[in-house]
């Protein structure tokens, strides 16, 4: 106990109050700007922080950390451009909030969502830390590819109506992960001579294209010469009614769940997290059939999730001393020079530190929530422009924030080129998020099975209980809905014979 | 400039260095981050620089590597200003491994070829070819498993996922030390301060050197006077004391070579990895 | 529609028979997974082929008008010009110019929306990413 004391009083010097704060306005801002991602921001922040003493340095990282993903919902509700990946998700449900003009309970409840989904992420690290570092340490290559292939599975709940075209959708995100080294013999595939694409189809690029770009061409294309379409001017009321409150539980719940467990699996980390949430989500609700479409559901178990990762990451990364995303990586070589070495010896000779951390964290989530509750004001005046003002701006922003993501002007080019694929798959009523899917996961997908297969040989998916359970949980995700949609239809066939008697 | 992300450990480098030499210099020096193709795209837009002094680079062993693995990238388009740190490679297995020596795991090996996996940073890394080096000098094979970077890699180590992991000093120093690995062997000539009871491979009786490497460089035709200036610059600054405790809280050596060695250095490098990727696969 | 589904399902069948062709030069590890992949390309495809031809599906989206297509072009062209500009000029007129450029096209007239709003918002594309972040634009 005495631990906890001396960590939480550790951050009553003014000066680290003025490092969350700093963190938590740059982490929003950062969050907010599609092409900036959390990672670009702490890894600049690092060099910034490397004269600060430690616990100063590390709330600024910290806050930023947090707020950032309260900050990536707003580009993602209101024009469908994920401000870093962790929101992918969040566009399912909330741009189509946005357009139905509740843009403002859908912001609301976004925040409201991620603050339950982070308190409760670094909850579970200060409890649970240890115990379960060491079942990450068990998750190999074999486990690794059973996650993924789950992770994958998802798209079919992704697609919506359209299965068959979601699945195609998917199948050529994979085919578009595949571009770049081979992982496992570092043969190029598909770069077409091309360096920049040596690493693979640059993400962030994509994303902001397939999303953001691409539903701003549609709109530009659906316009008439007189009648412009409508923007969203309308927030709708602020804040969700009780009813709807009681309706946020659960997804929350199930949110939380899956993120804490997803975020300590390394590498795996708040884009994942969401989609597997929200198909989890929408499988556990009364209204299914409203998921995609605009659902408070969706939108809280989506932004639970990618909130709650953060717990699980800085768990990895603190007790195992492996990066438990991207920013926790450039995190820990901050670390590293401030003499402070992640690993289990960590909770060993400094645990007031851990708490310290977990307490930062808090204070940065309860931050972050109040500035997302403040911000409507400027959200309203930001709407009431109109949409050609609005829409240079997301064009400048996301082209401007896409190069600078590796200063490339390159990575430009791809994502106007994937805005018009966004565009043309949208005509044809192909759904974006299971390209998205593919387009990460594919990689992570084949690397670890050939992994697996180098170490162990074809046996090794089988004799892995956590591989095997993860596998079987993927089918039942993939053969349930279709069975239970073919028995609803022949019920649904033998009632209406009767009635047409 | 550097070819890398911000906040790795190249990139840190590169800032700790401008620091020190900014003050030495007088003049603002702006870390740039030029990242993509492992490195490939930053070190090519260095070489098409103007070589009038005021655009140098933090290059990482990539240097060398890279030309032989289908980019077109050439140490001799470059002028070396000198050598600002060293990263040894070791080589360790999980805390509760059967081979408690280097002997063990190479006559495992020796036994059944291919049986014995060890992970490193990704195909084609200074690390992988640290693997085929030692697995050459012993005369064994070994069963090479790339990862995507050197976290994961040692991370499978330490759960056991594979037998040994071959990666720099920094990345298993700590976890030695933690008792999560035991490191077998340093890849150097001399022990490393940072392990100092742990034995070279020289020691146990295989010659093998390697380890990654950074260097400051300009694009080829500096100016003598410029060059000069540059390298006593960087010299004061890779001996200055913040530099020597970042380089060595992560475990690394603050090594420094002068401009003309570190070219020779790099050359040779270059010329043994080709020998090595040409050999090894 | 079912024209542009057939479309749709050409293409793809299309790019999987490339992907396997271009695929035979990679050594044999990696080119099983993208030939796995072409040939769910190519399945999938020719399902939405079949699937169109028995049930013509209604199109849930606005019609597309052929003045949202010239604006669509418009504004393609000009980022296109933009990305040429910005190789040879600087930032900050370079944007101003395009973002000018752009409220144009999409109907915005009047010295408040061609003059101000873009100088103003270019200089916080400016101020923000390239003195804060520190990005070479």
């Amino acid at each position: 106990m005495s631990d906890v004391l001396a960590g939480t009083t550790a951050l009553l010097d003014p000066t680290i109050g003025l490092c969350l704060l700093i963190g938590v306005l740059l982490g929003t801002l950062v969050g907010a700007v599609p092409g900036i991602t959390a990672t670009m921001a702490v890894a600049l922040a690092a060099g910034f922080t490397l004269t600060l003493e430690p616990l100063q340095g590390l709330a600024v990282l910290l806050s930023i950390y947090v707020a950032a993903q309260f900050g990536d919902r707003v580009p993602a509700i209101l024009v469908n451009t994920p401000g870093t990946p962790a929101s992918i998700a969040s566009t399912f449900d909330g741009y189509p909030l946005a357009r139905q003009g509740r843009a403002g309970i859908a912001l609301t409840s976004s925040a409201l969502a991620s603050a339950a989904g982070a308190l409760a992420g670094i909850l579970i690290l200060v409890l649970a830390a240890q115990p379960l570092a060491s079942v990450a340490l068990r998750f190999g290559p074999a486990e690794l590819f059973a996650l993924v292939v789950f992770g994958l599975t998802m798209m079919v709940g992704v697609s919506g109506s359209n299965v068959l075209r979601g699945l195609v959708a998917g199948a050529a995100g994979l085919l578009l992960g595949t571009v770049g080294r081979d992982p496992i013999t570092g043969d190029t595939r598909f770069t077409f001579g091309m360096p920049e694409l040596s690493s693979g189809i640059p993400f962030i690029a994509a994303i902001i294209g397939l999303f953001g770009i691409a539903e701003l061409f549609n709109q530009l294309v659906e316009t008439r010469r007189r009648n412009a379409p409508a923007p969203i001017t309308q927030l709708g009321a602020w804040w969700p009614t009780r009813t709807e409150r009681r309706e946020l539980l659960k997804p929350t719940a199930i949110g939380t769940g899956v993120g804490a467990v997803v975020g300590v699996v390394p590498a795996a980390g708040g884009d994942i997290a969401g989609v597997i949430a929200w198909a989890q989500a929408r499988r556990a609700s009364q209204h299914p059939e409203r998921f995609g479409r605009g659902s408070l559901e969706g939108l809280a178990s989506a932004d639970s999730a990618s909130t709650a990762t953060m717990g699980g990451s800085v768990t990895t990364t603190l007790a195992l001393g492996v990066p438990g995303d991207s920013v926790m990586a450039v995190m820990i070589g901050s670390m590293i020079i401030w003499g402070l070495q992640p690993g289990p010896a960590l909770f060993v000779e400094s645990p007031d530190l851990v708490y310290s951390l977990a307490a930062i964290m808090v204070l940065a989530t309860l931050l972050a929530l109040g500035l997302a509750l403040v911000r409507m004001q400027g959200v309203v005046k930001l709407l009431a422009l109109p949409q050609h003002y609005l829409s240079a701006i997301i064009i400048s922003f996301c082209i401007v924030g896409t190069y600078a993501v590796q200063s490339s002007v390159f990575d430009v080019a791809l994502m106007l080129c994937f805005g018009v694929l966004g565009l043309l798959m949208r005509r044809f009523g192909f759904p974006a998020g299971p390209m998205v899917l593919g387009l990460i996961l594919g990689p992570l997908a084949e690397s670890n099975l050939r992994r697996a297969l180098v170490i162990d040989g074809a046996g090794t998916l089988l004799t892995s209980p956590i591989a095997v359970g993860l596998i079987l949980l993927s089918l039942g995700a993939v053969l349930l809905p279709w069975l239970r949609s073919t028995s609803k239809a022949r019920k649904l066939r033998a009632r209406v014979p009767e009635n047409a008697r | 400039m550097t070819p890398t992300s911000a906040g790795g450990a190249t990139d840190l480098t590169a800032r700790t260095l401008a620091t020190e030499m900014e003050e030495d210099l007088g003049v603002s020096i702006v870390v740039e981050n030029r990242p993509g193709g492992a490195g490939s795209v930053g070190m090519e837009h260095l070489a098409g620089q103007a070589a009038d002094g005021y655009t140098i680079a933090v290059l990482p062993v990539e240097v060398s590597l890279l030309g032989h693995q289908g980019y077109g990238i050439d140490p001799a388009d470059y002028d070396f200003l000198g050598q600002a740190n060293s990263q040894p490679g070791t080589i360790a297995v999980p805390a509760d491994s059967p081979f408690r020596t280097l002997e063990d795991l190479i006559q495992a090996a020796g036994e059944e070829p291919g049986s014995v996996a060890v992970s490193n940073a990704g195909p084609g890394s200074i690390w992988e070819l640290g693997a085929t080096e030692l697995g050459n000098a012993a005369g064994v094979e070994f069963k090479n498993v790339p990862f995507d970077g050197g976290a994961p890699a040692v991370t499978a180590a330490t759960g056991g996922q594979v037998d040994a992991v071959v990666a720099g000093i920094g990345e298993t120093a700590p976890a030695h030390d933690d008792g999560r690995l035991r490191v077998l062997a340093v890849f150097t000539e001399d022990r490393a301060p940072a392990l100092p009871d742990v034995p070279t491979a020289s020691e146990q009786g295989h010659e093998v050197v390697i380890g990654s490497w950074a260097t400051v460089a300009a694009p080829a035709g500096l100016d003598q006077e410029v060059a000069d200036a540059l390298e006593q610059s960087l010299e004061q600054a890779v001996s200055s004391e913040d530099y020597v405790s970042f380089i060595e809280s992560g475990g690394n050596l603050p090594l420094h070579r002068s401009a003309e060695e570190t070219e020779e250095f790099v050359n040779a490098e270059s010329d043994r990895f080709a020998e090595l990727l040409g050999a090894g696969s | 529609m079912a024209v542009a589904v057939s479309v749709a399902g050409g293409i793809t069948i299309w790019l999987a028979a490339a992907l396997e062709t271009s695929a035979v030069g990679a050594s044999s590890g990696p080119r099983w997974w993208p030939t796995v992949l072409g040939g769910m390309l190519v399945a999938g495809g020719v399902a939405i082929g079949l699937v169109a031809l028995r049930r013509p599906d209604p199109v849930s989206e606005q019609r597309v008008s052929a003045h949202g297509l010239g604006r669509l072009g418009a504004v393609v062209a000009a980022i296109v010009l933009y990305g040429l500009g910005w190789h040879f000029f600087h930032f900050l007129p370079v944007t101003a110019v395009f973002l000018a450029a752009l409220m144009f096209v999409t109907g915005g007239r009047g010295a408040k929306a061609l003059i101000v709003f873009p100088a103003s918002t270019a200089a916080i594309l400016y101020g923000l990413f390239g003195l804060l972040l520190r990005v070479p634009l």
